[in-house]
């Protein structure tokens, strides 16, 4: 991150991967990241809802987040977490593949999202191009596109419906 | 030892604040919240001077300084009634029945002491 | 000592609650006639406590509105003034203001304007309850004149100690004519009554007192002890003559004297100096207990009244730090932490003492003591056997056990504070309305979290509202409808599994559909060609904005409905279901979750996995016999309980799980519900214990089939099974499967 960046930005994101895609959340939603841990299953849910986990004596679902969104189901592996955050209210927890970075950014920088990009766009916030820390601790000046996720349009009692 | 209270009210609060007020002037109490567990209490306890209260549920004051006065072990031990009433028909009564002296709630900490002393030095 | 004084007052504001629900409950079964001398005196007695305490604390408006309540209720219980409907009326209406009087008292409401009632009050007491009031069309059959309660009072002058008392006014000797000079004196002559010796009045103890205040004896008189052999050591024979310095008022004199009047012979006389002693003239002292005026005046000097708030927090911070201790060195035995004086501050172990939290400090608390035990088991699993045997570990557990416990009982409460109110809004609707309703509770006792009471406070409100001014029907229709003259409604809550049911059922005109139909066309709710079964056409009626009465009436039409009562509900995770039979009446019925409500469970185990079947469900056990279970169609089967045949549900059909185990090898529990038995075939019963609910609604939504979940002892989650739906769904459930 330049000064520059730093001194502008007003919000801050977390950045995380599903597949080859890079998502950001507010990182003001975020409780924490925790390690995947098998969570209970639950019948008559949509697939996407993976079961149910304790968090600290709440009981909280866990969401395949890829499936969520429409894409082929996360493959587990040994950077799999789960991003547990709080939407209006009610906890949930994200499966992503990997947690990349938290990263500052104006609100200006925020571009609308195209409609034709994920079936169901409306989750998406928008779009917002960050730089990148290469490998070798230099920066990828053409930076990486991040898809903002509107979290509140994926609150899981949005699907009342799916799940009857 | 400091003198032992038995306080019998049905009423937490008005317990607390006995124990709370006698405590401080250096009595020792231990209370039961009515007549029945009173008396079951004096048994147990054996205490230096009871206080009840008149309007409690299952056993009323006037029965509990009845049966109480009707145990032989107890026919000396001072019995203060502590009651918002103060018809001269209800102390007549609590006389009547064995009671040594009566205090009309509310009650001033000091004055409470005091007729204590009077009844138990 | 004011903050103990502020616990003990928070403690008396609890116990005005419970006093003033026994006194409504006792005035309410006066009014339906029972006038027993039982009756009478509990509710007596509840007004009585709150006129003490609250004479304790200050509250003077209070005390005097609970005194004159007191003194009608009195001479109720003694036969004085029998109870009639009018007069029950009254001490109904006194009983409303008297509720008004603790709000004020607790700082929660301005001072109530009890003019009315109290001038009520003292028309009772003036008539003896002799005029019955203005007529109460509507009220009961006169009640019958109780029986004279407890012993009949002895007059004075039938005392049986054979001393008339004398009014006597203390005032008339506070102030002497002149300041007394040190020259004045006081001639006290003092003889014990048997009585007083009898009650353990000991005189010598008053005769030490007076001596305190500057008295000396000046003679003892023996005459009247007999010989030897008359003595009667219970007896009193001894009269004291005692001097007193003249600057000791007369009421110190008199506050000695206090106990033995009146049946002691006690003279107290001024000797002034211009007028030497003129033999005796003899004042009778026989009344120094405050006069009722006095009674009602604060006695005990108070710091204002802030409401308690406990300071969980720091206790919160406690269990972290054991939580954090346990987790950081999990072999070295850690010192409790030292009590702080937030955490403790409680004057006196006292039994039923009470203190408000915060419900989220409870909530925290709960989650913290939950994950407490966890870290608990762990700490377990790492330890040796040899080290886990230790007596530590075990008592730790057993102690963390209690602490999950205690925490966890701390959120229920019966629905009972949630009803209270209804009696006096079902009066007031009664005056509104002019229909005589009768009110009907079940299940009071259900108990509920802390939560949920509090936030169906205003659906329950609308419910009640809309079932007397819309459900029940105007006197006259009834009557004209051949139904009797005054509607009921009866208000009822019991839990089932994991939910709460609370109905408000009345017997009125049910709902009329038409109407119904015809006025969510015309306010464009629904189409006009709609087809809608019965039962959609009864939700209509929690559409938002609508309302079916022809005029917007005071009492349920202030701008909202039964749609505000559905989104409370709903907020709440529950539901409304409405039933009604035209002419009949209408349910409705409120479901809702009960967050933290305990359930007795029993661990099981389907496929592997574990569940919590609530044990209030569960008949019995059964290890099936090879045969007991038989296949009635490819994918039914039934199992033989002692000729009755049962219909067995599996894991696999349930949920989708894979569950290949032979029902010989597993364990068959039969489970009941209002709607049939079930026999549920699950591979193993693992325990059985009190589990908390945590509802799945909290932070997802109701899963059909699911009564919530819980957290086990090892951090895990199992799925609470709603019986209710499960036997329901018996023939027509649908397995969707599991997410994998």
């Amino acid at each position: 991150m330049t000064t520059k960046t730093e001194t502008a930005s007003d919000c801050k994101i977390v950045t995380f991967t599903l597949g080859k895609q890079t998502f950001g959340i507010d990182m003001g939603a975020l409780i924490e990241i925790r390690e995947w841990d098998e969570p209970t299953p639950l019948p008559n849910v949509p697939t996407f809802i993976k079961g149910v986990s304790n968090l600290r004596g709440n009981v909280i679902p866990v969401v395949g987040l890829a499936e969520r969104l429409g894409w082929e189901p996360s493959v587990l592996h040994a950077r799999s977490c789960i991003l547990v955050v709080s939407i209006s209210g009610k906890q949930a927890g994200f499966l992503v593949d990997e947690v990349n970075d938290i990263v500052g950014i104006t609100r200006g920088e925020i571009q609308p999202a195209p409609e034709v990009e994920t079936i169901e766009s409306s989750v998406i916030d928008g779009l917002v191009r960050i730089s990148t820390r290469a490998k070798d601790g230099t920066r990828d000046e053409n930076g990486t596109m991040v898809l903002l996720l509107d979290l509140e349009a994926l609150s899981l009692t949005k699907h009342l419906d799916m799940a009857a | 030892m400091s003198k032992l209270i038995l306080t019998v009210d049905d009423s937490a609060s008005m317990r607390m604040l006995l124990k709370t007020s006698l405590t401080a002037q250096g009595y020792r109490i231990e209370s039961a919240n009515d007549g029945e567990h009173g008396l079951e209490r004096m048994h147990e306890v054996k205490p230096d001077l009871l206080i009840t209260d008149i309007n409690m549920p299952k056993m009323d004051g006037f029965e509990l300084i009845e049966a109480v006065r009707g145990v032989p072990q107890f026919k000396g031990t001072p019995i203060l009634v502590l009651s918002t009433e103060f018809s001269d028909e209800k102390k007549q009564r609590a006389r009547s029945a064995g009671a040594t002296g009566w205090i009309t709630k509310p009650f001033e900490a000091t004055k409470l002491g005091a007729a204590i002393r009077r009844v138990c030095p | 000592m004011s903050d103990e004084l502020d616990e003990i007052q928070a403690i008396f504001f609890e116990e005005c609650t419970e006093g003033l629900t026994t006194a409504e409950q006792g005035l309410s079964a006066m009014q339906a006639g029972d006038v027993s001398a039982e009756t009478i005196a509990g509710v007596f007695r509840a007004v009585h406590s709150i006129k003490g305490g609250a004479g304790a604390f200050g509250h003077a408006d209070l005390t005097a509105f609970a005194h004159k309540f007191e003194n009608v209720l009195d001479e109720v219980r003694a036969g004085k003034i029998a109870p009639t409907p009018g007069v029950v009326k009254v001490m109904l209406s006194s009983f409303d203001v008297l509720s008004d009087h603790v709000e004020t008292a607790k700082g929660l409401a301005p001072r109530p304007n009890d003019a009315a009632a109290l001038a009520a009050l003292e028309k009772v007491l003036a008539d003896k309850g002799a005029d019955d009031g203005a007529a109460v069309p509507a009220a009961p059959a006169p009640a019958p004149a109780p029986a004279p309660v407890a012993a009949a009072p002895a007059a004075p002058a039938e005392d049986e100690f054979g001393f008339t008392p004398v009014a006597f006014s203390l005032d008339d000797f506070d102030t002497p004519a002149a300041p007394a000079a040190s020259t004045a004196s006081w001639t006290i002559r003092f003889k014990p009554s048997r009585a007083a010796l009898a009650n353990a009045g000991e005189p010598l103890l008053i005769i030490r007192e007076l001596e305190t205040l500057g008295a000396t004896i000046e003679a003892v008189d023996v005459s009247d002890v007999p010989g030897l052999r008359d003595l009667d050591p219970e007896d009193a024979y001894f009269t004291w003559t005692l001097s007193m310095p003249g600057d000791v008022p007369q009421s110190d004199i008199n506050d000695c004297f206090d106990f033995v009047a009146p049946d002691s012979l006690i003279e107290v006389t001024r000797n002034e100096v211009e007028a030497p002693a003129p033999a005796f003239i003899p004042v009778p002292v026989i009344e120094v207990t405050p006069a009722p005026e006095a009674a009602a005046a604060p006695e005990i000097d108070l710091i204002p009244f802030v409401p308690v708030t406990a300071t969980i927090e720091d206790l919160t911070a406690q269990v972290q730090q054991v939580v954090a201790d346990l987790a950081a060195a999990p072999m070295t035995p850690t010192p409790a932490p030292a009590p702080t004086e937030t955490a403790a501050p409680k004057p006196a172990s006292e039994a039923s003492q009470t203190i408000r939290v915060d419900l989220s400090k409870l909530d925290l608390l709960l989650n913290l003591v939950g994950e407490l035990v966890i870290r608990n088991s762990i700490l377990a699993d790492r330890l040796s056997p040899a080290d886990r045997q230790r007596v530590e570990l075990p008592e730790l557990a057993r102690l963390t056990r209690q602490i999950q416990d205690n925490v966890m009982s701390l959120r229920a409460q019966p629905i009972k504070q949630a009803f209270s109110r209804v009696p006096r809004m079902l009066r007031d609707l009664s005056v509104e309305t002019g229909k005589t309703i009768e009110l009907e509770t079940v299940g009071e006792t259900t108990e509920v979290d802390k939560g949920v009471i509090e936030k169906i406070g205003d659906p329950l409100t609308h419910m009640i509202r809309n079932a007397a001014d819309h459900g029940l029907e105007s006197t006259e229709e009834r009557i004209a409808a051949g139904k009797s003259p005054a509607g009921t409604i009866k208000l009822s809550a019991e839990q089932k599994g994991a939910r709460i049911f609370v109905r408000v059922q009345d017997n009125g005109r049910g709902i009329n559909r038409e109407r119904v139909k015809a006025k969510a066309i015309e306010k464009g709710i629904i189409s006009a060609d709609a087809v809608l079964s019965n039962e959609e056409i009864d939700q209509l009626i929690c559409a938002p904005g609508f309302s079916t009465a022809e005029t917007i009436s005071n009492i349920s039409g202030r701008g909202v409905g039964m749609d505000v009562v559905r989104s409370n509900v709903e907020a709440l995770g529950g539901r409304v279901e409405i039933h009604s039979v035209p002419g009949e009446g209408t349910t409705f019925t409120m479901i809702l979750p009960l967050t933290l409500a305990i359930l007795d469970g029993m661990i099981v185990r389907l496929a592997n996995q574990r569940f919590v079947l609530p044990l209030a469900h569960v008949l019995e056990t059964v290890q099936p016999e090879a045969g007991q279970v038989k296949r009635t169609s490819p994918d039914s089967e039934v199992i033989d309980m002692r000729g009755e045949y049962v219909p067995v549900k599996r894991a696999t059909e349930i949920f989708g799980l894979n569950d290949d185990r032979k029902v010989e090898d597993s364990l068959v529990v039969i489970v009941e519900s209002e709607h049939g038995k079930v026999g549920l075939v699950v591979d193993t019963i693992d325990d059985r214990r009190e589990v908390v609910i945590k509802s799945l609604d909290q932070n997802l939504h109701p899963i059909r089939g699911l009564g919530g979940a819980t957290i086990l002892g090892d951090g895990s989650i199992a799925l609470i099974l709603d019986i209710e739906a499960l036997v329901a769904s018996t023939n027509r459930y649908t397995p969707k499967g599991l997410a994998a």
